[in-house]
C-alpha cells in the first residue's frame, strides 16, 4: 500500500467503512510509515473538530417560512426557462436520434481501423523473459509453455506474479487478471504471488488436485500420482483430486495422494482423510459473494452464504477463510443493526489461531459496540483483551483510551486511574492525554 | 448525520408525495431539512442566500420526483440536487444584504456564552477554509469527509468518476491540512506539529 492510498483511506477507516483486509493493510502501513502516522493522528483530531462545527439548523420559524415558500412555488407552474428547454428537447430529440442513426450506418459501411497509437494496448497477460532463445515473448491466456529437460523459463504475469518453470514441463496459462488459472501438467513451478485483492483468485491445477493462493511464495511439482506443494511464505489452500481441502502454511509440504483405488482399504488409508467428509468450501467464491452481499446490504444472503461455510467440520482442517468469513459475518450483523449478535460474532474471532491484528480489531469493534449498548463493564474487559491480543498492535492507543473511558463510565475510579496512568506512560502526548491527566489530577486532588 | 438512519419509510413518503399528498411533502421536507441545509451552508458558505438555496433544492427536488427511480437513497438523490444548486449559486455574486426578518431570527444555542462564541468562531474559520477550496474539491471533501458519504456515493452526487473524486478529496485534504495547521483555532485543537 502506498502512502497516498493509506492517506486516502483515513476517512473510511475512521468511519468503519473499510473491509477487514483493507483495514489491516492501512494499519500495517501506518505502523511502518511515520509520515502517514503523523497525518493519521492530525486528521484523527481535525476531522471530528470539523464535523462538530455544524452550521446551526434553521429555527422552527425559519423552517416554517421556507415550507410556506416551497409550497407557494410548487403551486405555480414550472419556470418558463424549464418549459422552454423541455420544448427544445422535444424538437431536438428526433433530429439527434436521426443523426445518431446516420452516423451508425455510415460507420458500418466504412470502418477504418483506428491508428495503432490511439488504441490503448492492455498489458500482456504474461511475458516470458528468459528460457526463450529469441527474445521476451508476450503470452495470452490459453498459451501453452512446453519446456524440454534442462531448460527453464521465467514468466512475469501482469498480476504481479513471478513464475519460474523448470523443464521438462508443460504449463497452460488460463483465466484473466482477476482470476488467474494455471494448469501445470508436468514439471516444477516456483511462484511468487503478490497479495490478491478480495475476490481475486490465483489457482494452479495439477494432475492430482489444485492449489489456491492469496499472496505467497511456493513451489509446486507436477508428477502424476506424486505431485507436491511446498510453501515458503504465507499460506495456500490445497485441494486433492476428490476436492478435499488442506491448508498448507509456510515451511510445510503437502504431497498429493495418488487417486484412490476403486475399492479402498479403510485400514490402509490415513485416518484424518477418511473421516473428513464435509464438502469443500471455495473460499475465493464465498468471500467474494459475501462482500458483494454486504455492499448490497443483503444481509440475509450474507447469512445464507456464511453459515454453511462456517458450520463445524469434524475431523477436517479448518477452511482457510474461516477468520475472514467470521469477520465479515460480524461486520454484516453490525451493519444490519444486530449489535448484540455482532458482539458475539466478533468475540468468536478471539482464537489463538487467528492473526493477532484480527483479534485486536475484532475485540476493539466488540468493545465499541458494547459501549454503544451501554455495557461499559463488558466494553472495558474487551478493550483490555484487545490490548492483550496485540500489545503493540495498531489499535493500542485507541484500546487504552477505550479502557480508560469505560472504567470512568462505570464509576470505578481506581481502575480509571490505573488506565489513565498506563495511557500517559505510553502516550504522554496522545490524543486523550488531557483527559487522562484530568483523571489523574482528579484522583490526586481527592487524596487517598 | 443523525438523520441518516431514520426509522421512517422514506420510500412510502416519496410515493405519497408523487401522488401529490401535501402532508408527504411536508414530512420529506422536515426529515431532510437539516442535512440539505448543512450541505448548502458548507458548499455556499454562510450567507443570507442559504435559506433561498435550501428552498430551491426542495422545489427542484419535489418537481423532479417523477424522475426519481429509487436507484439511490432519496437523501443521496436530494443531496445531489443540493450540490448542483450550491455550485450553480457560487457562479453568481453572493447577495450581501441580510433581510431583516432573517437577521433577527438567528438560532439560539443551548450552550453557554463562551462555548457559543467559540463554536461560532470555529464555524466561521471552517467556512473560510472551505471557501478557499475550488468548488469541485470542496464538494467532494464536504460530502465524503464531513457528511460521511462513501466515495462511490460522493461520485454519484457530484457526477464524476470515483477516480476523479479520490483525487479531489486528496487535494482538498492536503490544502485544508496545510491551512488548518496555520489557523489558530484548528492548530490549537490538533496540538501537533505540521506534518511533512
Amino acid at each position: 500500500m502506498t502512502c497516498r492510498e493509506a492517506q486516502d483511506a483515513l476517512v473510511d477507516l475512521r468511519d468503519g467503512r473499510l473491509d477487514n483486509a483493507s483495514e489491516l493493510r492501512v494499519h500495517a502501513h501506518l505502523e511502518t510509515c511515520g509520515d502517514c502516522r503523523a497525518r493519521a493522528k492530525t486528521w484523527a483530531t481535525l476531522l471530528p473538530s470539523m464535523r462538530e462545527l455544524e452550521p446551526p439548523p434553521p429555527t422552527p420559524l425559519r423552517a416554517r417560512r421556507m415550507e410556506i415558500e416551497i409550497e407557494r412555488q410548487l403551486s405555480r407552474p414550472a419556470p418558463l426557462a424549464d418549459s422552454r428547454s423541455r420544448r427544445w428537447q422535444l424538437y431536438l430529440a428526433p433530429a439527434v436520434a436521426a443523426a445518431v442513426v446516420l452516423i451508425m450506418l455510415a460507420s458500418r459501411r466504412h470502418q477504418p481501423a483506428p491508428p495503432a497509437s490511439l488504441v490503448p494496448s492492455a498489458p500482456p497477460f504474461a511475458t516470458m523473459t528468459s528460457g526463450n532463445a529469441n527474445a521476451a515473448a508476450h503470452l495470452a491466456p490459453g498459451s501453452r509453455v512446453v519446456l524440454p529437460a534442462g531448460r527453464d523459463a521465467k514468466l512475469q504475469l501482469s498480476t504481479l506474479a513471478s513464475l519460474t518453470l523448470t523443464g521438462p514441463a508443460t504449463l497452460l496459462l488460463g483465466g484473466d487478471d482477476a482470476h488467474v488459472a494455471l494448469t501445470l501438467q508436468d514439471g516444477r513451478l516456483e511462484a511468487q504471488v503478490a497479495h490478491r485483492q478480495p475476490g481475486q483468485t490465483f489457482t494452479v491445477a495439477l494432475p492430482d488436485g489444485r492449489v489456491e493462493v492469496r499472496g505467497t511464495r511456493f513451489v509446486v511439482v507436477a508428477r502424476p500420482g506424486a505431485s507436491l506443494v511446498r510453501v515458503d511464505e504465507g499460506r495456500v489452500a490445497v485441494f486433492d483430486a476428490d476436492e478435499r481441502e488442506w491448508s498448507v502454511g509456510a515451511g510445510e509440504t503437502h504431497s498429493f495422494a495418488a487417486p484412490a483405488p476403486p475399492a479402498p482399504n479403510p485400514a490402509s488409508a490415513s485416518p484424518a482423510r477418511d473421516v473428513c467428509e464435509a464438502p469443500a468450501v471455495d473460499c475465493g467464491h464465498v468471500t467474494q459473494a459475501v462482500r458483494a452481499a454486504i455492499r448490497g446490504a443483503d444481509y440475509a444472503r450474507v447469512q445464507s452464504l456464511v453459515e454453511p461455510a462456517l458450520r463445524p467440520r469434524p475431523s477436517c482442517r479448518p477452511i482457510v477463510c474461516r477468520t475472514e468469513l467470521g469477520y465479515l459475518r460480524a461486520e454484516a450483523l453490525r451493519a444490519s443493526g444486530h449489535f448484540e449478535d455482532a458482539v458475539a460474532a466478533y468475540k468468536t474471532l478471539d482464537r489463538r489461531d487467528a492473526p493477532s491484528a484480527t483479534r485486536q480489531n475484532a475485540l476493539y469493534a466488540a468493545a465499541q459496540l458494547e459501549r454503544r449498548l451501554g455495557n461499559s463493564v463488558a466494553a472495558r474487559a474487551d478493550f483490555e483483551r484487545a490490548l492483550t491480543a496485540a500489545p503493540t498492535g495498531a489499535l493500542r492507543e485507541e484500546a487504552m483510551i477505550g479502557a480508560m473511558e469505560s472504567a470512568a463510565q462505570t464509576g470505578d475510579g481506581a481502575a480509571a486511574l490505573v488506565a489513565a496512568r498506563r495511557y500517559l506512560s505510553a502516550f504522554p502526548e496522545g490524543l486523550s492525554a488531557a483527559e487522562a491527566r484530568r483523571i489523574v489530577d482528579g484522583a490526586v486532588g481527592r487524596g487517598p | 448525520m443523525a438523520d441518516r438512519f431514520i426509522p421512517v419509510d422514506v420510500s412510502q413518503l416519496v410515493e405519497r408525495a408523487r401522488a401529490g399528498e401535501p402532508a408527504a411533502f411536508r414530512e420529506l421536507f422536515r426529515l431532510h431539512l437539516s442535512r440539505v441545509h448543512r450541505i448548502v451552508h458548507r458548499m455556499a458558505g454562510a450567507s443570507s442566500d442559504v435559506d433561498d438555496l435550501v428552498q430551491t433544492v426542495f422545489v427542484e427536488g419535489f418537481r423532479s420526483l417523477p424522475s426519481f427511480r429509487g436507484e439511490s437513497l432519496f437523501s443521496t438523490w436530494l443531496g445531489r440536487i443540493a450540490v448542483r444548486v450550491s455550485l450553480r449559486a457560487k457562479k453568481r455574486p453572493a447577495l450581501m444584504l441580510v433581510p431583516l426578518d432573517v437577521a433577527g431570527d438567528q438560532p439560539s444555542q443551548a450552550q453557554g456564552p463562551h462555548e457559543d462564541a467559540s463554536a461560532r468562531e470555529g464555524l466561521r474559520r471552517l467556512d473560510a477554509l472551505l471557501a478557499a477550496l475550488r468548488p469541485k474539491k470542496r464538494a467532494a471533501f464536504v460530502l465524503h469527509a464531513l457528511e460521511g458519504y462513501s466515495i462511490e456515493e460522493t461520485a454519484a452526487m457530484v457526477g464524476a468518476s470515483v477516480a476523479a473524486v479520490k483525487v479531489r478529496i486528496h487535494d482538498a485534504r492536503r490544502e485544508l491540512e496545510r491551512r488548518a495547521l496555520k489557523d489558530p483555532y484548528f492548530s490549537e485543537r490538533v496540538g501537533a506539529k505540521e506534518p511533512r
